[in-house]
C-alpha cells in the first residue's frame, strides 16, 4: 500500500519531457539544503531532472523496501541506510556526506529560562522530543542517557518538523532537534556540552535498481564535492 | 363575554391576502366554508398564533391575542386553544395517551375524554396503528382535555372515508354540543357546515363573500361558488329501504342500504322543471310554485315552494323556451339516483 | 434476495464495496495472528484504546450539546451571514486535519490568542492533555452532526411543531418533546458518523495535542508511530480499530436506525 502511494507520487512528479528524471529520496531534515543542491546539480547537468521525495527516513525506508523506484537515497540515520544496504538494494557502499548535531531548541527569548539538558527532567516545563524510533528521537535519548537525565517529555512528535513547529509557537518550552533545524527555524539553540553531544551521520547511496546509474553516481559525487559540502554547511551541517 | 373576535388582514409570504371579520359568541359554532386555497388554514394559523396578523385584532373575551404589533402578539402556547388540525397531526413518536396528555397534567380529564369518545381501550396504541376515525377522536380528546377557551376544527372529517365519516360526525356533533366556549369549524364540505354550524361564513380567495345562517346561505347564495357548493337542497327524512318519509310527502332514493333519520341532498341541477305533468310515472314528481328567479349569467336558479322547498338550476335558454316566471306553477321531478342520503 | 435493480448498477455497487473490502483483506492478510493477543494486551494498545474511547465519546457529547442548537439555528432562524456560518461549519471537512490542528494550536495553545489569556487566568493548558485530544476530535467531527441534523430539521413537517405549541409547549419544549424525537433516525445517524470520525481522527490531534502514550496517544497515533517501527503492531492495532468501528456501526444501525 505504502509502495503504491510512492509510485503514484513519483510517477506524477517526473513527467516533464525527455530529460532523465533522477529520483532522490532524502530525509526531511535535508529539505532546504537539497533544494539548493538540486538547482546547482541541474545547472551542471542540464539533461538530468532531479525529483526530490522528502519524508522521514524511516518512511522512505518503507517505500524503498516496498519496491518504490528510487535512484538515490539520502538518510538521516546510519541504521536505516544499513537496513537498505543489507537488503541488497544499494549500489556500491554508502558514503557519509554530512553530520548533524543534536541541540536544545527553545522559543525566541527562551521564556522558561531553559539552561541545559538537566531541565528535561523538569515536570513543570512543557518538553518535546522526537518519537523514540525516529533518528532525532534516538539521538536525543542517547544524549539524555549519556547525561544521566530521566526526561519527562509532554509529547513525542512523529518528526522533527512538527516538534519544531510546537517550539516555534511557544507551546513547548524546549525540545531536542538538529542544529540544522535551529538554524532554519525561528527558535534559539542551546548547544549541549561536548561530552553529551551526539552526532547524526547522514549516509547516502545510489540504489542498485536505479534506472539512471550514471546520473545517480554523479549526484552522490556532487553532494560529496566541495560545492555540495559548501551548500550543506550553509544550512548547519558539519562536513564529515 | 368570552366570544372570539377576529377582524384582521394579513399577507402571506407568497403574496396571498387574507381579510376576515367575524365574531363567534360562546356556545355558538361558526363554520368557515371555502374551497381549497381560499385561506382557511391561514385563518387557523392566525387564530392559533402560528402566524401574525398585519392589521386588526384577534381577541377571545377580554384577552387580545394579536393586534398587528409585536408587543401585542401572544404566542401560541399562551393562547390556550383547543385545535384539531387538518390531518390531526398526532405526534408519531407518542402513543395515544401520550398524545392526549401532551398539553396537560390533568390525567383525570384525559381519562374522561378517552372514555366519552369511546377510545379508552386505545390508550397504549401507537398512533400509526389508528384508523382515520380513531385518530380524529384522539385529536379531539387531545384538544378538549386541556379545557380550552375555544375549539377550532380544521377539516375534521375530510381525511375519513364515507362510512366512518357518518359515525365520526355524530361524535363531533355531540362534542360541539357540550363545549361551552366559541367553536370554529373549518371545512370545504357544505353538508358538514350546514349540519354542525349555527353561522356559516363563505371564504373565497382570502375574503368572506357571504355570511349568514346555513338556511340563508343555502337559499340565497350570493356568489357562483356559494350557489354551487352551498346551494344544495337539504331535507330531513326518515329512510326505510329506499323510501324517504318527509312527513307531508315522500321521495324515493336508489340508496336502499340506509334506514333511520337521514339528511337528503339533492343538487339543484338534478331537479328537472316541466310546464306539464311529465310523461310516464317517475315517482319523485311534485307540483310547486316559482317564488323567486335568480340569474347568475350562465345559469338560473328557481326557488320553488310546494310540499317541500326546492331549488332548481337550469340554463337561461331553458327558462326562455319554457316561458317561466315568478308565480308560475310548474312540475318538478328528480331521478331516484340523484337523491343522496346521509344518516344523521 | 433477488435484486430488482439493473445489472450495471449492481456491478458498480460491487466495485464500490470492493474498494472498502480490499484494504481490509490486506490488513487481515498481514496480521500476525500468533502474537495478536499479546500485542493487544500491551500497555501501549490498552492506553490508546482507553484514550480513544474516552475522547471519541466526549467529542460526540460536546458535538451534540453545541452542534444541535447550531443546526436548529441554521435550519430555522433567518439572520445575516447565515451562508458564511454554514461555510465555516463545513470548513473542518475541507481543511486538512493537520492544518486544522495547527490552527487550533495557534489559537488555543498556551501561547495562542485565546489559549494565552486562558492560561494566564486559570493555568489551564489544552495541548498535551486529553482536553486537546477531545477538542481536536470535536473540531473535525462536529460538522457531520450539524449537517445531518440541519437537513433533518428542514425535512420534517413543521405543522407538528405548531400543533405542539398550540397545546401549550414553549419553543424549547417543542424542540425537546416533538422536533428531536421526530428527527431521531437522522440524529442517531449523525451521532454515529460523528463518533466514527472522532475515533479515526489523526492529523488535528497530533498537531494540536501532541503524542504521548497514556496522555494524548490515541489509536490512530499509536498506529502511525508503530507503522514506522513495528509494522506488525501497526497492523494489529489497525485491525482492532476496524473491528471496534464495525461492531459499533453495524450494532447501532440495527438497533437504532431500523425503525
Amino acid at each position: 500500500m505504502l509502495g503504491l502511494i510512492t509510485v503514484l507520487a513519483v510517477a506524477s512528479a517526473c513527467d516533464n519531457g525527455s530529460d532523465q528524471a533522477l529520483r532522490v529520496s532524502a530525509a526531511s531534515s535535508l529539505s532546504e539544503a537539497f533544494g539548493e543542491i538540486e538547482s546547482a546539480f541541474e545547472r551542471e547537468n542540464p539533461d538530468v531532472d532531479v525529483v526530490l521525495n522528502l519524508a522521514g527516513s524511516s518512511l522512505l525506508r518503507e517505500q524503498i523496501l516496498s519496491g518504490a523506484p528510487v535512484d538515490v537515497f539520502a538518510s538521516a540515520s546510519r541504521e536505516i541506510m544499513e537496513q537498505i544496504s543489507d537488503a541488497g538494494l544499494v549500489s556500491g557502499r554508502p558514503s557519509v556526506f554530512a553530520l548533524n548535531q543534536i541541540e536544545i531548541a527553545v522559543p525566541p527569548g527562551n521564556p522558561a529560562n531553559v539552561t541545559g539538558i538537566s531541565d528535561f527532567a523538569r515536570d513543570d516545563l512543557f518538553l518535546g522530543l522526537c518519537e523514540a524510533q525516529v533518528p532525532c528521537g534516538i539521538l536525543a535519548r542517547a544524549a539524555l542517557d549519556a547525561s544521566g537525565v530521566v526526561a519527562a517529555p509532554d509529547t513525542n512528535e512523529p518528526n522533527v518538523r512538527s516538534l519544531l513547529t510546537k517550539i516555534e509557537a511557544g507551546e513547548l518550552d524546549a525540545g531536542m532537534v538538529y542544529a540544522t533545524d535551529v538554524l532554519a527555524g525561528e527558535v534559539e539553540g542551546i548547544q549541549l556540552p561536548t561530552q553529551y553531544s551526539t552526532v547524526a551521520e547522514y549516509p547516502m547511496a545510489a540504489l542498485a535498481d536505479s534506472a539512471h546509474p550514471a546520473a545517480a553516481t554523479a549526484f552522490v559525487d556532487f553532494v560529496l564535492s566541495s560545492a555540495g559540502q559548501a551548500i550543506l554547511a550553509r544550512y548547519g551541517f558539519i562536513s564529515p | 363575554m368570552t366570544g372570539l373576535h377576529a377582524r384582521f388582514s394579513l399577507t402571506r409570504s407568497d403574496g396571498f391576502l387574507l381579510s376576515v371579520d367575524l365574531d363567534v359568541p360562546a356556545g355558538a359554532t361558526l363554520a368557515l366554508l371555502g374551497p381549497n386555497g381560499a385561506g382557511k388554514s391561514t385563518f387557523v394559523d392566525a387564530v392559533a398564533g402560528l402566524t401574525s396578523i398585519e392589521a386588526g385584532r384577534i381577541s377571545l373575551g377580554e384577552r387580545t391575542f394579536d393586534d398587528g404589533t409585536p408587543e401585542g402578539f401572544v404566542p401560541p402556547e399562551a393562547r390556550h386553544l383547543g385545535i384539531v388540525f387538518q390531518d390531526y397531526l398526532l405526534f408519531p413518536h407518542l402513543n395515544v395517551l401520550e398524545n392526549v396528555t401532551f398539553g396537560t397534567t390533568n390525567f383525570a380529564a384525559a381519562d374522561q375524554w378517552l372514555e366519552e369518545l369511546g377510545i379508552d381501550d386505545l390508550r397504549e396504541r401507537p398512533v400509526a396503528d389508528l384508523s382515520g376515525g380513531e385518530a380524529q377522536k384522539v385529536a379531539l380528546a387531545r384538544a378538549l382535555c386541556r379545557d380550552p377557551d375555544l375549539l377550532m376544527l380544521d377539516e375534521p372529517l375530510s381525511a375519513l372515508d364515507a362510512t366512518s365519516r357518518v359515525d365520526v360526525r355524530r361524535g363531533l356533533a355531540d362534542a360541539l354540543e357540550r363545549f361551552q366556549g366559541p367553536k370554529v369549524l373549518i371545512t370545504h364540505d357544505p353538508t358538514e357546515a350546514f349540519l354542525l354550524a349555527d353561522v356559516v361564513h363563505v371564504l373565497e380567495d382570502g375574503e368572506v363573500t357571504q355570511a349568514g345562517t346555513p338556511e340563508q346561505i343555502r337559499l340565497r347564495p350570493r356568489t357562483p361558488y356559494a350557489a354551487d357548493l352551498a346551494g344544495a337542497n337539504l331535507l330531513h327524512a326518515e329512510a326505510d329501504s329506499g323510501r324517504l318519509d318527509l312527513g307531508s310527502s315522500a321521495l324515493v332514493t336508489a340508496d336502499t342500504t340506509v334506514s333511520g333519520p337521514v339528511i337528503v341532498t339533492i343538487h339543484p341541477r338534478a331537479v328537472s322543471i316541466h310546464t306539464h305533468a311529465p310523461d310516464g310515472s317517475p315517482r319523485n314528481v311534485w307540483r310547486a310554485r316559482v317564488d323567486r328567479v335568480e340569474n347568475y349569467g350562465d345559469r338560473v336558479r328557481l326557488l320553488t315552494a310546494g310540499v317541500v322547498e326546492m331549488t332548481a338550476e337550469v340554463t337561461p335558454a331553458a327558462i326562455e323556451s319554457l316561458g317561466i316566471g315568478v308565480g308560475d306553477d310548474v312540475w318538478l321531478s328528480v331521478k331516484a339516483t340523484e337523491v343522496h342520503i346521509d344518516p344523521v | 434476495m433477488r435484486s430488482s435493480l439493473p445489472r450495471w448498477a449492481v456491478a458498480i455497487a460491487i466495485v464500490a464495496v470492493a474498494l472498502f473490502v480490499i484494504p481490509l483483506v490486506g490488513l487481515i492478510a498481514t496480521t500476525p495472528w500468533a502474537e495478536f493477543g499479546s500485542m493487544l494486551a500491551s500497555d501501549l494498545v490498552l492506553d490508546a484504546l482507553a484514550l480513544s474511547a474516552v475522547a471519541s465519546v466526549s467529542a460526540v457529547l460536546i458535538s451534540a450539546v453545541l452542534g444541535i442548537p447550531l443546526a436548529w439555528l441554521l435550519a430555522r432562524a433567518e439572520f445575516r451571514g447565515k451562508a458564511l456560518v454554514r461555510g465555516l461549519v463545513l470548513l473542518p471537512l475541507v481543511v486538512p486535519p493537520i492544518v486544522g490542528g495547527a490552527a487550533l494550536l495557534f489559537a488555543l495553545g498556551r501561547a495562542g490568542i485565546i489559549g494565552g489569556p486562558l492560561y494566564e487566568a486559570t493555568g489551564i493548558v489544552l495541548p498535551f492533555s486529553i482536553w486537546g485530544v477531545i477538542i481536536a476530535a470535536t473540531f473535525v467531527s462536529m460538522p457531520f452532526l450539524v449537517i445531518t441534523v440541519e437537513a433533518a430539521l428542514r425535512n420534517i413537517d413543521r405543522r407538528y411543531e405548531g400543533a405542539a405549541a398550540s397545546l401549550g409547549a414553549t419553543k424549547s419544549e417543542v424542540f425537546r418533546r416533538v422536533t428531536l424525537p421526530m428527527i431521531r433516525p437522522s440524529l442517531v445517524a449523525g451521532l454515529v458518523l460523528t463518533w466514527a470520525r472522532a475515533v479515526g481522527e489523526f492529523g488535528a490531534t497530533i498537531a494540536f495535542a501532541g503524542n504521548l502514550q497514556g496522555e494524548t496517544q490515541t489509536l490512530p497515533l499509536a498506529v502511525f508511530v508503530a507503522l514506522e517501527t513495528d509494522r506488525d503492531a501497526a497492523v494489529a492495532i489497525s485491525l482492532v480499530m476496524v473491528g471496534l468501528a464495525l461492531a459499533v456501526l453495524v450494532g447501532l444501525r440495527d438497533r437504532w436506525l431500523a425503525r
